[in-house]
């Protein structure tokens, strides 16, 4: 008995030396107060009161003190919370959202900007994308610079004396060399960067010089053509020994002279 | 005796101890608070995020398209300062090359022809020097103006070809006057070579006072 006593006390001496905790719920109405300052929800909400009764004495001695008279000017000053309606970040946001719509005004029209000038950019872009070439100007050109080639093709084998004629001909020549260029020029053209119009302008001069050349190419081809079939076709005349007649005769001599020299 | 001295030892360890005990005070009102805040917080400074980022890829899409612009610009503006090498290279320029050593020949060969004949050498003097002046202003106008690539003058494609055109044509027709010329004082040479030979002159004058005395004595 002795002995269980003795535990019990020396387990109640130990128990008293260990820790001890206890919860205890309340408010900080102060501290609530400062959050609800902090951000948005309430200004006025002052803990512990600091106002003072209808004869001008502190309601709450400590909240006087501490609100009216240590902090003074941020409690008689403006309401600081700065997300309230009208506050700091309402002005930062209304400013940022001006901004923001600037700017998308600013990138619209650069937008638009850009979107002409990419057509510009298609509309003077050569090569595929040259639409009248692609169109019609390219079958024109091919049909034009070859025109001619194919007649003196077909004329070398049909009429090998005109054919020979032809292509020895300085103008044919210089027709050649023509075509060498404006080929040249076609290509430089259909390639190059510049306006739709002056592109179709340029085509068109190129077009009727092109046709205009093959057109006096075409009538010299005929006259060769012509000149070879008459050379063919002509009967062969037998010259006649040419007979050396002296006159002897003063009218003889007088016509002799008349039908030989000219005055 | 010793049970008392056992109860002094738990006692002196009692106070060798250090007895803590706490009282937590948890303000039910403050998390309340704090999270009112916080949402409320996050979702304006979301919301200026949002906006703020809205900015951003508008700000992104003006540079984006400040830069295609500038990139479009730069390559017409190209266009019409540099030369392309089309141009440049082309067939046009080529042959004209070409020509122009030709054409000085054929003035050569015709000064040498006009030799000891005054008669041609005022021809080829003159001719001479209008056709080397013009020939040289050409080569200067191809080099420094049509293939020369220059910020300051900007001439569309078409444009430059119009030139290119224009001067071969001109040096076309200097090198067909020029081999003209040549022709002209050979022919020339030739011609007064066969007079001096044969002066025909002589036999026509013949030929018309023997046909002028038939005619006036003799009755057909």
């Amino acid at each position: 008995m002795k002995k269980i006593l003795f535990f019990i006390i020396a387990f109640l001496l130990l128990a008293v030396a260990g820790f001890s905790q206890s919860v205890i719920e309340g408010t900080d109405k102060a501290n609530n107060g400062q959050l609800k300052r902090m951000v948005f929800i309430q200004w006025d909400d002052w803990v512990p009161d600091p106002g003072t009764d209808w004869l001008g004495l502190p309601n709450n001695m400590e909240g006087w003190l501490y609100w009216d008279v240590l902090h003074n000017p941020y409690y008689t000053g403006d309401d600081r919370r700065p997300y309230r309606l009208g506050g700091t970040f309402d002005e930062n946001y209304a400013s940022l959202l001006l901004q923001e719509k600037d700017d998308k005004k600013i990138a619209d029209s650069t937008k638009a900007v850009f979107n002409t000038n990419i057509l510009t950019y298609t509309n003077m872009s050569g090569g595929d994308l040259d639409e009248p070439w692609a169109l019609y100007f390219g079958n024109q050109f091919n049909t034009l610079t070859h025109e001619i080639g194919n007649k003196v093709a077909t004329l070398a084998t049909q009429s090998p004396e005109a054919y020979a004629g032809f292509t020895g001909d300085k103008y044919y020549k210089s027709y050649l060399e023509y075509l060498d260029v404006t080929n040249d020029r076609l290509s430089t053209l259909h390639q190059s960067l510049l306006d739709k119009g002056d592109r179709i302008v340029a085509y068109l001069e190129i077009m009727k010089e092109l046709q205009k050349q093959n057109k006096i190419m075409n009538y010299m081809m005929g006259i060769y053509i012509a000149a070879a079939t008459r050379m063919t076709t002509m009967p062969k005349v037998n010259q006649a020994a040419k007979k050396q007649v002296i006159p002897n005769t003063d009218p003889e001599i007088v016509k002799s002279i008349l039908s030989n020299f000219s005055f | 005796m010793k049970r008392l001295l056992f109860v002094a030892l738990l006692v002196v360890c009692h106070q060798l101890l250090q007895a803590q005990y706490y009282e937590i005070l948890i303000h039910t009102d403050l998390p309340i608070t704090q999270a009112e805040n916080s949402a409320y917080k996050i979702a304006r400074d979301y919301l200026y995020n949002n906006t703020l980022s809205s900015v951003k890829d508008h700000r992104q899409d003006v540079s984006l398209y400040s830069a295609g612009i500038e990139e479009v610009q730069r390559n017409i503006f190209n266009s019409l300062s540099n030369v392309s090498d089309g141009i440049k290279n082309g067939k046009a320029l080529y042959y004209v090359a070409q020509r122009i050593p030709k054409i000085y020949t054929n003035l050569s060969t015709a000064t040498s022809l006009a030799v000891g004949k005054p008669y041609l050498i005022t021809i080829a003097t003159s001719t001479v020097t209008i056709m080397i002046a013009r020939i040289t202003n050409l080569e200067n106008y191809i080099q420094n103006f049509i293939a020369k690539s220059d910020d300051q003058t900007l001439i569309t494609p078409t444009d430059r070809d119009k030139f290119v055109r224009e001067v071969r044509n001109e040096v076309n027709i200097l090198y067909t006057l020029s081999s003209s010329l040549v022709s002209n004082f050979k022919m020339y040479n030739l011609q007064d070579a066969i007079n001096k030979v044969v002066p025909y002159k002589v036999f026509i004058n013949m030929d018309k006072n023997i046909v002028t005395d038939l005619k006036t004595t003799f009755k057909f």
